[in-house]
């Protein structure tokens, strides 16, 4: 089957992504496939190139990393919700004028519409949330 | 046939609301916080017999948990379990 993921939950403050990432590798080992995972309200934050926890704690921005570069997972961002949170790749940084950005590929900063086609496209939708 | 994934303890209002919205056949998976349940065996989750009820175990070993829930027989399934769950269960809604 085909699963996409849903996750609206801020890393190191709720269990929703490490939630989602240990469903995301037990899909993948179930023989199904992963098409993405969208990232909207404070899920954004995964995305977060600057995060820095200590080093003997899980990366979650590089966790979902590896899942793109070993399973092709497309990793989808809400523009609106990041923007608002200030979580910025370098084109939205340049067109406000900021010196610094902090979303980067594999990431992508989307619109709401991304969330619908991998909705219309995946078998499975998974909402994690917190 | 629904699957409700529970995110939150039985005390909160999302439970209560997952109380009036399940139907009979479809399944509970009560994760993260939702765990807590296995605290008290004579809630209504448990003594019901409408819908089936599992306890993710993961989030269970993260609360010390694990051995409570057995004792008192409750049902879990792990994160392979869960992903078994979704592909049983065309549609699912998460409780948060």
């Amino acid at each position: 089957m085909d699963y996409g993921l849903l996750v609206m939950g801020a890393p190191y403050s709720h269990s929703a992504p490490h939630s989602a990432l240990r469903f995301a590798h037990a899909v993948l080992a179930r023989g199904h496939q992963l098409v993405g995972v969208f990232f909207y309200h404070d899920g954004v934050h995964n995305a977060s190139t600057l995060m820095t926890p200590p080093q003997d704690e899980l990366n979650l921005r590089d966790a979902w990393q590896v899942l793109h570069e070993q399973h092709d997972v497309a990793l989808d961002v809400c523009i609106a919700a990041a923007l608002r949170r200030g979580v910025v790749s370098q084109s939205e940084a340049a067109r406000h004028g900021y010196d610094t950005f902090n979303l980067e590929a594999p990431f992508e900063l989307t619109g709401l519409g991304q969330l619908l086609t991998l909705q219309q496209r995946c078998d499975r939708l998974i909402t994690f949330a917190s | 046939m629904i699957l409700h994934i529970l995110t939150t303890p039985p005390t909160s209002e999302v439970a209560q609301q997952v109380e009036q919205a399940i139907q009979a056949g479809d399944t509970l998976l009560l994760t993260e916080a939702g765990v807590t349940a296995a605290l008290n065996p004579d809630l209504h989750c448990w003594t019901q017999a409408d819908y089936a009820v599992f306890l993710l175990e993961e989030d269970l070993v993260a609360r010390g948990l694990a051995s409570l829930a057995a004792s008192h027989g409750l049902a879990t399934v792990d994160i392979d379990g869960f992903v078994a769950l979704t592909e049983q269960h065309p549609q699912s809604v998460t409780w948060y």
